[in-house]
């Protein structure tokens, strides 16, 4: 059964979105509530990211899930996330903006070379 | 330790406080879309994009992005037929009193049941291959029930005097015959597993 586990970056990222952009992070949660549940449901992640206009797909595996279906003038916010298909475990690395959008994802590529060398201390 | 979660609404009620009403009104938001959320999901899984739903639907992608995002209470009793019959589904409707108990539903299931094993039933007619089958089936129906209303009545506390169960279901001797079998069958799991339907079963009762 797929579980989410969420990164210490992710929960000060949570955190900064719920005081500044709280419709944007309720939106993107929404959407990450789906894709968790189409991941439980069987959904493998290529599938995701061709059948959710929500889900994109980014190097080393990661997904990024941004805020669409949200609502009207949502600001482009995106939760990066990476699905372990292996250990059925959907790690929060961090929620970034377009801005920041090459900053995060040189974070997500840290963040899963540590976990593929097993020397993660983000979690 | 790395703390884990089931569901995301789980995570946001144990991470986000209860200042500002943020958790509530999400478990909201999660709450009232729970249809399309499984429409969309069910799509998924069968492969279709929202374009190809578009395409079957005659309307836009985007009106099929619109109908995955609102809440289920914008949803016309319409669209979901069309949706679930694209995705090879029929829609069924149940209304149920705000009252209803546990028992109420295990009746209203049971009588479901009933209707359909008397359909099954009718099916056969004269066709003796049929009532065969059809024979075959209810008995493999019987173990399964049994075996469910075992799992269950295990779930209930033991008597304080003396430490036995309030009820027990046995099957008889033919029957014990074929669990023994079916559990050979299981490998090395050990797992107990309900018969699959349409499975070939020897016959566990006569009709």
């Amino acid at each position: 059964m797929w579980k989410l586990t969420p990164t210490k970056s992710y929960g000060i990222s949570q955190k900064r979105y719920q005081k500044k952009h709280k419709r944007e992070l309720a939106a993107v949660l929404n959407n990450l509530d789906t894709l968790l549940k189409a991941f439980q449901a069987g959904l493998k992640r290529l599938q995701a990211t061709t059948a959710f206009g929500f889900v994109h797909p980014e190097p080393n595996g990661v997904v990024s899930i941004d805020q669409k279906g949200g609502g009207l003038n949502l600001a482009q916010t995106r939760l990066y996330a990476y699905p372990d298909e292996e250990k059925e475990v959907l790690y929060l690395i961090t929620f970034g903006d377009k801005p920041s959008q090459a900053e995060d994802i040189k974070s997500c590529a840290s963040f899963i070379k540590a976990l593929r060398g097993g020397t993660n201390r983000e979690l | 330790m790395t703390k884990t979660y089931q569901t995301v609404t789980q995570m946001v009620r144990e991470t986000a406080g209860s200042d500002d009403g943020f958790a509530e009104e999400f478990e909201k938001r999660i709450a009232d879309r729970t249809i399309v959320k499984y429409l969309s999901i069910l799509r998924a899984s069968r492969g279709f994009t929202q374009n190809d739903i578009a395409e079957k639907f005659g309307c836009t992608q985007g009106r099929i992005s619109k109908l995955e995002s609102s809440a289920d209470e914008d949803l016309r009793l319409g669209e979901l037929a069309q949706y679930a019959s694209i995705l090879g589904f029929h829609v069924h409707i149940a209304l149920q009193s705000k009252n209803t108990t546990p028992v109420h539903r295990v009746k209203q299931l049971a009588f479901r049941i009933k209707h359909e094993l008397d359909g099954l039933a009718g099916l056969a007619k004269t066709d003796h291959k049929i009532a065969q089958a059809v024979s075959l089936f209810f008995g493999e129906a019987l173990f399964n029930l049994v075996k469910i209303l075992q799992d269950s009545a295990g779930k209930l506390p033991r008597k304080p005097e003396d430490g036995t169960p309030y009820i027990t279901f046995e099957y008889c001797q033919e029957i014990r015959e074929q669990v023994a079998h079916q559990e050979e069958g299981q490998g090395e799991s050990g797992e107990e597993q309900l018969l699959a339907i349409g499975e070939q079963v020897e016959p566990l009762v006569h009709a």
